[in-house]
């Protein structure tokens, strides 16, 4: 099976202080390979290199160093976002918007057919319970429902890849209730990569697991043997991660 | 590794929609696209109305005194039958001895030399200037170079709509300015909408450079010295290309050099002069000599001025689309 994710040796820096002198390395020799249907987590501590993930998948930014592909094209192939769905971290979304408007608009930019748009939107307006909201400016909204609106605009095109970093920031529990609902819902076909700091919020919704550590993959495989090792239950990490190695031949 | 039950074609992975209604789809999109710049202009809009009112303003206080002489043939003659024309409630006197009509023309043909020339060009340019910087940084870039859209053509109709919404402003000032002078001095001066579309070629390609600069740089400061510092080059280059055309006294090389300058850059002093012969500027504003021996020499292509301009224009656009193809949202 093709997957739909694969990045191969990427690295990735950012420019840092005194002009861009020094630089920040965000991502370091990163190998992973996501097919669909799988759920995956990306963890790890602030600064580990998440969201730098999460916008090389979507094209954001480039690699300095390997390849990312998506659904067996480059990510430079823009084609291939159309099944694609992103919220970014903390997303700002443009304030002088009204809901409804801006989360057509962006079905419309995932080229959803004019007799689905109209259904998709007031699915996910309902869904999202953003109804009594859908003439109100963003710029009007509380954070948590600004969050809400990010997550209708990522998934009222029906992706078949769903990249959400931190979502359940600045949701209340009625936000992230609607979120796991809308998760376990998902079908096989969606993939969906979740980054979160906090690993233990999407225990049992995850099917695999990566935790990146200063830019470096620490564990990548089955989310089970994870949160058994989390929980202190179960292998120790460095077994794991030995055992992923002697898997992969490396 | 869990692998998914079942396998998925590529079609689907991609979210792939073979039928969709085109044409109401990029209606939809483009729209959208063009709300959201007449949003980032607030700045422009601010200028533009700002300006349209203190013209406006200015034309209702539009007064003449004195004997007010019809159709006299040789006004020189009789300078001591001058009346005199009062703006602001008399706080800035003009001598005139024009018929009313005369003196709306004269008026109109201020704001038009001014407005739709290098202060409206430069105002547009001051008000543009963050149009790429800010969607650079804003939620709305984000959203848009996540999903499919070509980002070279994001970028073009971004630009198109910004130059719409220029020339709609300048079209309002010159539309104001002209029902004013009408309404203070009973006549209708009106030819300067003609001169509109002359502005919004000339505007055009200093738009795209501006916007250029706003998608590499991604700082309006710079945009908009840039774009100014380039109009100003451009309009030096074409007034020595007409200079060292009217007195026919350069080297080989320079001419050629010159020529080259010409024909490649947009041309800002060809631009205002046609403003001027279109909006009836000239018969009361003298033009530089060596345009007006140009015009009448019969030496200015004015289809090839036009079109070179907007060609440059085009070509800046592009390079600003293919600059935001590449560019990163960190």
């Amino acid at each position: 099976m093709q997957p739909i994710i694969e990045c191969k040796n990427v690295t990735k820096s950012y420019p840092g202080y005194l002009w861009g002198s020094k630089k920040v390395t965000a991502l370091i020799d990163v190998n992973w390979t996501v097919f669909p249907g799988q759920r995956w987590l990306v963890t790890g501590p602030n600064r580990a290199g998440k969201s730098t993930l999460l916008r090389l998948l979507v094209s954001l930014i480039r690699p300095d160093a390997g390849q990312v592909h998506r659904s067996g094209q480059l990510t430079s192939c823009a084609k291939t976002l159309q099944g694609v769905g992103y919220l970014p971290e903390d997303a700002h979304l443009p304030g002088h918007w009204r809901v409804e408007a801006l989360i057509s608009w962006v079905a419309s930019l995932h080229k959803l057919p004019a007799q689905r748009l109209r259904l998709s939107v007031a699915k996910i307006l309902h869904h999202f319970q953003l109804k009594d909201y859908a003439s109100a400016k963003i710029s009007q909204l509380s954070r948590g429902l600004r969050q809400r609106v990010g997550l209708a605009c990522s998934l009222v095109h029906h992706p078949k890849l769903v990249v959400l970093d931190s979502p359940c920031d600045s949701l209340d529990e009625l936000g992230l209730s609607q979120l796991f609902e809308w998760l376990r819902r998902t079908v096989d076909s969606q993939t969906v990569i979740i980054a979160q700091a906090n690993a233990l919020a999407m225990q049992h919704w995850a099917s695999h697991v990566l935790e990146l550590r200063a830019g470096r993959i620490v564990y990548s495989g089955e989310a089970e043997d994870y949160f058994r090792y989390r929980n202190g239950r179960g292998t120790p990490l460095e077994d794991i991660c030995h055992a992923i190695s002697r898997e992969a031949g490396i | 590794m869990q692998l998914a039950a079942k396998p998925v074609s590529k079609e689907a992975q991609i979210g792939g929609e073979l039928h969709w209604d085109l044409p109401s789809l990029i209606a939809r999109v483009v729209v959208g696209h063009w709300r959201d710049c007449w949003h980032a202009l607030f700045p422009l809009r601010s200028l533009w109305i700002a300006g349209t009112l203190l013209a406006v303003l200015l034309c209702l206080t539009v007064r003449i005194e004195g004997p007010a002489i019809e159709k006299i043939e040789d006004e020189l003659e009789i300078p001591e039958q001058r009346g005199s024309l009062q703006l602001l409630f008399g706080l800035i006197q003009l001598q005139v001895f024009r018929d009313n009509a005369a003196t709306g023309e004269f008026l109109q043909s201020v704001f038009l030399r001014w407005a739709l020339g290098p202060i409206g060009v430069l105002l547009s340019l001051a008000g543009t200037a963050s149009l790429m910087p800010s969607f650079m940084r804003s939620g709305t870039a984000m959203i848009v170079f996540t999903s499919p859209a070509n980002r070279a053509l994001v970028v073009l109709i971004r630009y198109l709509g910004a130059v719409l919404i220029c020339t709609l402003f300048a079209g309002l000032f010159v539309l104001y300015t002209t029902a004013a002078v009408a309404w203070a001095l009973h006549c209708w001066p009106g030819a300067g909408l003609l001169a509109l579309g002359v502005f919004c070629i000339h505007l055009a390609p200093f738009l795209a450079i501006s916007m250029l600069l706003g998608v590499w740089l991604r700082r309006s400061a710079l945009a908009l010295a840039g774009s100014a510092l380039v109009w100003l080059l451009c309009q030096l280059a074409n007034l020595t290309y007409w200079h060292v055309q009217y007195f026919a006294a350069s080297t080989a090389s320079t001419h050629t050099l010159v020529a080259v300058a010409y024909w490649l850059l947009p041309k800002p002093a060809d631009m205002m002069f046609l403003i001027e012969q279109l909006s009836g500027v000239h018969s009361h504003f003298s033009s530089w000599p060596e345009l007006q021996w140009a015009w009448d020499s019969g030496k200015m292509h004015v289809l090839l001025s036009l079109l070179t301009t907007l060609l440059a224009g085009g070509i800046a656009a592009t390079l600003a689309g293919l600059e935001a193809k590449n560019a990163e949202l960190p």
